[in-house]
């Protein structure tokens, strides 16, 4: 799933580990999901969309809804 | 890279399930070699239970991505394997053999613990009737 997680992470000058530290999960995890290797489980897109103090839309972007809809 | 408290936890949790793996294994071992029957038997059960005990706090510790990697491994992988290893005890010691009946009984184990699994998850799994 396109995501916008790198972004947000580097613009608050956190390494990979770090925010891995913080959500609780591997650092491979959040490398993956920022790849769009792996989709995050509903709760840790959840906690790093309130991590990060926004909709878990906009954090990752929805495959199925067209971007002329939102 | 500094290593986090996480994976100091999924380390030691690791290592004592290798551990616990590894002493169960040679009491078994061990007893079936110098225990009777009866004996070797409850130790064997006794390790087995230890063992699974052990290896609980690993796969807690595990997040949801590090946990699919090991359930889809295990699925394919040791699917494969197992039945690979029933083909060549077949092939290798023949239909009669005790190697391919021990084959066979472990792979009928494995999917029978499967069988058991995925029923207790289908069941805790189940919605509530509207």
């Amino acid at each position: 799933m396109k995501n916008r997680l790198r972004d947000e992470r580097t613009a608050r000058g956190l390494s990979q580990g770090e925010l891995a530290e913080r959500m609780d999960v591997s650092r491979q995890t959040i490398n993956a999901v920022e790849a769009d290797k792996y989709d995050p489980s509903l709760p840790l897109a959840y906690k790093l969309a309130a991590f990060f103090e926004m909709p878990v839309e906009e954090l990752f972007l929805n495959p199925f809804k067209s971007p002329s809809a939102s | 890279m500094a290593i986090t408290a996480r994976q100091k936890k999924i380390g030691f949790a690791g290592a004592a399930s290798v551990a616990a793996a590894t002493l169960g294994g040679l009491l078994i071992g061990l007893g079936a070699l110098y225990l009777s029957h009866a004996a070797a038997s409850v130790l064997a059960a006794i390790a087995l239970l230890v063992v699974f005990l052990a290896m609980l706090p690993r796969w807690r510790t595990l997040d949801h991505m590090q946990q699919d990697s090991r359930l889809i491994s295990w699925y394919w992988g040791g699917g494969f394997g197992g039945g690979l290893g029933l083909v060549l005890a077949l092939v290798i010691a023949g239909a009669r053999s005790p190697l391919f009946a021990g084959a066979a009984l472990v792979w009928l184990l494995q999917f029978m613990g499967y069988a058991v699994a995925r029923l207790r998850w289908w069941l805790a799994h189940r919605p509530e009737a509207e």
